[in-house]
C-alpha cells in the first residue's frame, strides 16, 4: 500500500510525499545534525512534505534523554530551519523525536536500537521503513553498516519495508579505501540501498546547471570545443579551517572539496544530455566524464597541479592566523589549503579544452562558480578596437546564484570603441522565493527512493582514481614543501603562472 | 489631476500623456537608477482589472508586494463604465523598487495605471493594453473583486491574455460564471484563487488516507459535513465537488434546507451517502471553511477543524488526531502560485464541473429544516 494509490492524492501539488518512515541519525550529537539534518526535517514537516507517521531517532554515545534532545533540537531549529518552530507544529514534530544512546561498535546497542525502532513503529504506525543516516567520523562508517546488518536492521527483501543508508562524505580517503568501503557496504546492502551524499548536488543552483544547459536551446550548441577556449570552476571559501584542524589537516582541500563537490560540478558541466533524469541515466552520463579525465602524465605533475597553504592575512577585515597556528594542525604540516588543477576531458566534445579547477580556504571571498571562457571571434573585423576580453558565460552557484554573460558592445559616441559589458541574471532579483536547503531535498529524495542526486560507486571510484595519483605524487615529493599564499588573496602565484603558460588567466571574482 | 491611491514605493506615480507611456517609463528608469545598480526584470504582464477605486487601491497593494516574488509589468485598469464626467482615459506610470535579497541591488518593476470613464473610454482599453504589453512574456489578467460575467470579460480577453485569475470566495453563483468564462477562449487558463486557497485543506484531508491508515477507509464513508461561514459557500461546493469526483460518487438529489444545503449521493459501490453543508457564524480562514468531517459506516470519523489560518486539528485514529500546519496563503501568495502553475489545472476543471452539477441536481420536494 502506498500513498500514490490514495485517490485524494492524485493531482495535488504535493505529490512527493514519502511513505511513513523513521530516520535514524548516527552522530546525532554532531554539528551536522544540529545545523542541517534536523532543521531540514522540521522544514519538510512544516511544508507538509512528510507523512503524519514519521519519526527521527538520534543515535550517539552521549547520554541524553528524549526530553533533552527535543529541547536542544528545538533551539537549533529556531536558529537554522527555514521555517521557525511554532508551538503547534513543534509539539507534533517532537512527539516523533527520540534519542538512543549507544556505541557504534557494540552489538547490544544495535539490538536495543532495533527494539526501540520496533516500538516506535507500533506507536506511530510506521510499518518498518527506515533511513539510517551515517553522519559519524568516517572510520565508523564500516562498523555502523556491519552492525546494522548483523543485528537485523537491514531489510534486503524486495517488496517489504525499505531500508536505506545515507553515507556522509568522505567516501574513502583514497582509491584503495573507497573501494574497500564500497565492497564492505555491498556485502551488507544492495547498491539501491546505498545513498552516498554530496550535499552540493542538493543545491538548487547545481541542479539548475542542467536546466540552463538542457531546457534552453541556445546554450548547448556553443557548449563544446569549437567555441569554448577553456572552463574555470572555482570553489573558494573565505573562512579558514576554523576549529576543524584535526579533520582538515588529515584531509586537505583536494579531498575535502575537489574529489567530491567540484568533480560533481565539473561532471554536470561537461556531461552529455542524459536520456532522462532518472538516477541511472543521469549518473551514467556523469561517470563517463569522470572516466574520460586524462591522467596527469608521470613526471609532469607541476604543469597540471598547484597546491598552497595560507599564511597569516586578513579576510573581510578579520585577521586570519597562519595555517600552522590553527588548532589541530600538526607542526610542519604540508596539507594543502589551496589547490588548482589543469585537466582535460578526452572525449569528442571537450578534446583540447582545459578545465581549470581551483579551491581554497581563507580566500578573498566565498564564491562557487563555473565559467565558460569563449574563443575569440574568428575574424577581428574591428581590428585593434575589437574586444580584448573574451566572451564569458558564468554560472554562479553561491552566493548571488545566477548567470552572467560578458560580451562586447559599442560605447555610445561617434567613434567605434568597443567595451566589454556584463549582462546578469540573478535568482534573487527574479524569484523572491527562498530555495530549499540541500539537505531538505536530499533527505526527501532518499525517503522517496530517488538516487539521482546521490553519487554512485563507479563515480566515486573514477574520481578517486584521478585524485589518488596526485596524493601519491605529493607523498613522494613531500620534502619540497608547499607554496604559501597570504590569507585573503586568490592563492599562490604559481597558480596564476600555470594558466599564464597557456595564455590564460583566472577570472577576477 | 488626482493621483490614484497607494503611491508606490520607490517613486511617485507620474501622470502621463497616453501616447507617451513607454517614453515616460524609460525616463523613469533613468531617474530611479541614480548611481545604484538597478535590475529591471519582467516575467509576466499582469493586467489588474478593478471595478472601482477601492478595489483598485487594495489590488495595488497586493500587486506591489507580488513583484517581490514575480517580476511583472503591472497594468492596473480601473474602468468606470458609468461615469459621465472627466476625461475618457488617464494614465500614470511608476516604478516599484525594492532592495533585492541580500541587499545592494535595487529590483524594479514598472506599473501603469489606466483609468477609463464612460462606455467610450472603456472601449479604448483593449487596444491600449495590446500596445503596452512587454513582448515575449505571457500575460495574466487578474480580475480583482467580483468575478466577471462573460461579456465584460470577453473584451479584455481579446487583448492576448494567456491566464485569467479570479476569486470566487463569498459567492457560490460565481462558480457558474467561471464555467462560462473558461469556455470563452481556446487555450485560456483560468485560475480561481479560492481553489488555491483550499489547497492546504485538500492536502491535509488527503494525507489522512495515506499509509498507515490507507485509502480503503474512503470507500466506507457514509456522511460528509462541511461547515462554512457566509464567505465559504463556494469553497464548500469546491471541496464537496473535489471529494465526490475523486471518489466517483454519483449525486442523486439536492435537498434544500432553511440554512445550508444537502445532497444525497451514491458511493462507487452504490451505498447511500449524505452530504451536508452547514453554516457557522464565523470561520477562522479567508475561504470561510471551518471544518470538514467524514463519517464511515463503522462509526469512524475523519477530517479537520480549522483552528486559525495556519493550523487545523485533524480527526482520525492515532497518530492522525493532531495539530497540523495547513497555512492559508494570503492573496499575494495565491497570485504567485497562480502565475507559477503550469497550464490548466485539470483537477479544478473536474471539480468546477461537478460543483455546477451539484447546484443543478434535482431538488427534493421535501425540504429539511435547518439545524
Amino acid at each position: 500500500m502506498n500513498a500514490s494509490a490514495n485517490p485524494l492524492r492524485q493531482g495535488l501539488a504535493e505529490d512527493r510525499t514519502p511513505e511513513p518512515t523513521t530516520v535514524v541519525i548516527f552522530g546525532a550529537s554532531g554539528d551536522l545534525t544540529k545545523r542541517k539534518l534536523v532543521p531540514a526535517l522540521y522544514t519538510l514537516m512544516a511544508e507538509r512534505l512528510l507523512p503524519p507517521s514519521f519519526a527521527v531517532v538520534g543515535f550517539a554515545r552521549k547520554q541524553v534523554g528524549d526530553g533533552a534532545f527535543r529541547a536542544e533540537m528545538k533551539d537549533w531549529c529556531a536558529k537554522f530551519a527555514r521555517h521557525k518552530p511554532t508551538e503547534e507544529l513543534w509539539s507534533q514534530f517532537e512527539k516523533g523525536l527520540y534519542f538512543h544512546t549507544g556505541e557504534y561498535d557494540d552489538p547490544a546497542s544495535y539490538k536495543a536500537l532495533k527494539e526501540r525502532l520496533d516500538a516506535i513503529d507500533r506507536e506511530r504506525g510506521i510499518q518498518g521503513n527506515r533511513v539510517f543516516y551515517v553522519s559519524t567520523p568516517p572510520a565508523t562508517f564500516p562498523v555502523a553498516v556491519k552492525q546494522l546488518d548483523e543485528n537485523g536492521l537491514i531489510n534486503k527483501a524486495a517488496g517489504g519495508p525499505f531500508t536505506r543508508v545515507i553515507i556522509e562524505k568522505p567516501f574513502g580517503t583514497d582509491l584503495a579505501s573507497a573501494r574497500e568501503l564500497n565492497a564492505h557496504c555491498l556485502t551488507h546492502l544492495r547498491e539501491d540501498q546505498i545513498y552516498r551524499i554530496d550535499h552540493y548536488l542538493g543545491k538548487e543552483t547545481v541542479q539548475n546547471l542542467m536546466v540552463f544547459r538542457f531546457a534552453n536551446a541556445f546554450f548547448e550548441p556553443l557548449w563544446n570545443n569549437r567555441f569554448i577556449d577553456h572552463v574555470q570552476i572555482t570553489g573558494a571559501e573565505a573562512i579558514g579551517i576554523e576549529g576543524r584542524g584535526g579533520y582538515f589537516d588529515h584531509a586537505g582541500i583536494l579531498r575535502d572539496m575537489v574529489q567530491n563537490h567540484l568533480f560533481q560540478v565539473m561532471a554536470l558541466t561537461a556531461m552529455e544530455p542524459p536520456v532522462s533524469l532518472s538516477a541511472t541515466d543521469l549518473r551514467d552520463e556523469k561517470v563517463k566524464v569522470l572516466k574520460a579525465l586524462r591522467p596527469i602524465p608521470d613526471g609532469r605533475f607541476d604543469e597540471f597541479i598547484v597546491r598552497g597553504q595560507y599564511r597569516q592575512g586578513s579576510v573581510g577585515g578579520k585577521r586570519v592566523p597562519d595555517y600552522h597556528e590553527e588548532a589541530g594542525v600538526t607542526a610542519g604540516s604540508t596539507t594543502e589549503t589551496y589547490v588548482a588543477l589543469k585537466m582535460f576531458i578526452d572525449n569528442w566534445r571537450w578534446a583540447g579544452v582545459p578545465f581549470y579547477l581551483r579551491s581554497g580556504k581563507a580566500m578573498a571571498k566565498k564564491v562557487t562558480e563555473v565559467a565558460l571562457v569563449f574563443k575569440d571571434a574568428p575574424h577581428r573585423l574591428f581590428g585593434e578596437k575589437s574586444i580584448s576580453e573574451p566572451n564569458v558565460l558564468a554560472i554562479r552557484i553561491q552566493p548571488d546564484e545566477g548567470i552572467s554573460v560578458r560580451f562586447g558592445s559599442k560605447v555610445p559616441g561617434n567613434t567605434l570603441d568597443i567595451h566589454p559589458v556584463n549582462m546578469e541574471f540573478r535568482y534573487g532579483t527574479s524569484f523572491g522565493t527562498e530555495p530549499p536547503e540541500a539537505y531538505e531535498r536530499l533527505q526527501l529524495d532518499c525517503m522517496l527512493g530517488d538516487q539521482a542526486l546521490y553519487t554512485r560507486a563507479d563515480e566515486v571510484d573514477a574520481s578517486w582514481r584521478f585524485i589518488s595519483r596526485i596524493h601519491d605524487e605529493w607523498a613522494r615529493s613531500a620534502a619540497r614543501g608547499v607554496p604559501t599564499y597570504e590569507a585573503g588573496t586568490w592563492g599562490p602565484d604559481e597558480s596564476d603562472a600555470m594558466l599564464r603558460r597557456s595564455g590564460q588567466a583566472w577570472r577576477r571574482l | 489631476m488626482t493621483q490614484p491611491e497607494g503611491t508606490p514605493r520607490g517613486g511617485a506615480a507620474v501622470a502621463v500623456d497616453i501616447a507617451r507611456i513607454e517614453k515616460e517609463l524609460a525616463a523613469l528608469w533613468r531617474t530611479q537608477s541614480g548611481d545604484r545598480a538597478l535590475t529591471r526584470a519582467c516575467s509576466w504582464n499582469l493586467i489588474v482589472h478593478c471595478q472601482d477605486d477601492d478595489v483598485a487601491a487594495a489590488a495595488k497593494r497586493v500587486a506591489d508586494g507580488l513583484v517581490r516574488s514575480v517580476p511583472t509589468r503591472t497594468i492596473l485598469v480601473t474602468a468606470h463604465a458609468y461615469a459621465t464626467r472627466g476625461p475618457e482615459l488617464e494614465a500614470w506610470v511608476s516604478a516599484n523598487c525594492h532592495v533585492g535579497p541580500g541587499g545592494g541591488k535595487l529590483l524594479c518593476t514598472e506599473e501603469i495605471h489606466l483609468q477609463s470613464r464612460g462606455k467610450s473610454g472603456v472601449e479604448h482599453v483593449p487596444s491600449l493594453l495590446r500596445a503596452l504589453l512587454v513582448p515575449d512574456v505571457p500575460t495574466a489578467l487578474w480580475w480583482a473583486g467580483e468575478p466577471p460575467d462573460g461579456a465584460a470579460a470577453g473584451r479584455l480577453l481579446l487583448s492576448g491574455v494567456d491566464r485569467l485569475i479570479v476569486d470566487t470566495v463569498g459567492s457560490a453563483a460565481a462558480l457558474s460564471k467561471m464555467a462560462h468564462i473558461g469556455g470563452l477562449l481556446d487555450g485560456l487558463v483560468v485560475t480561481d484563487l479560492n481553489w488555491l486557497r483550499t489547497a492546504s485543506l485538500r492536502s491535509v484531508l488527503a494525507s489522512l488516507f495515506d499509509p498507515p491508515l490507507g485509502h480503503r477507509a474512503l470507500f466506507q464513508l457514509r456522511r460528509v459535513v462541511v461547515q462554512v461561514d457566509e464567505r465559504g459557500m463556494a469553497a464548500a461546493r469546491l471541496l464537496v465537488a473535489w471529494l465526490t469526483s475523486r471518489l466517483k460518487w454519483t449525486i442523486q438529489q439536492r435537498i434544500p434546507r432553511a440554512a445550508g444545503v444537502s445532497w444525497r449521493a451514491l458511493s462507487r459501490d452504490e451505498s447511500p451517502v449524505t452530504i451536508d453543508v452547514e453554516p457557522v457564524a464565523a470561520a477562522p480562514r479567508d475561504s470561510g471553511v471551518h471544518a470538514l468531517l467524514l463519517e464511515a459506516d463503522d462509526g469512524a470519523r475523519y477530517g479537520f477543524v480549522a483552528r486559525d489560518r495556519g493550523v487545523v486539528t485533524t480527526l482520525g485514529p492515532p497518530p492522525l488526531s493532531r495539530e497540523v500546519g495547513a497555512a492559508e496563503a494570503p492573496v499575494e501568495q495565491l497570485l504567485v502560485a497562480a502565475l507559477g502553475s503550469r497550464g490548466r489545472d485539470r483537477l479544478y476543471g473536474v471539480a468546477l464541473h461537478r460543483a455546477i452539477e451539484l447546484d443543478q441536481s434535482p431538488a427534493s420536494d421535501r425540504p429539511v429544516a435547518g439545524q
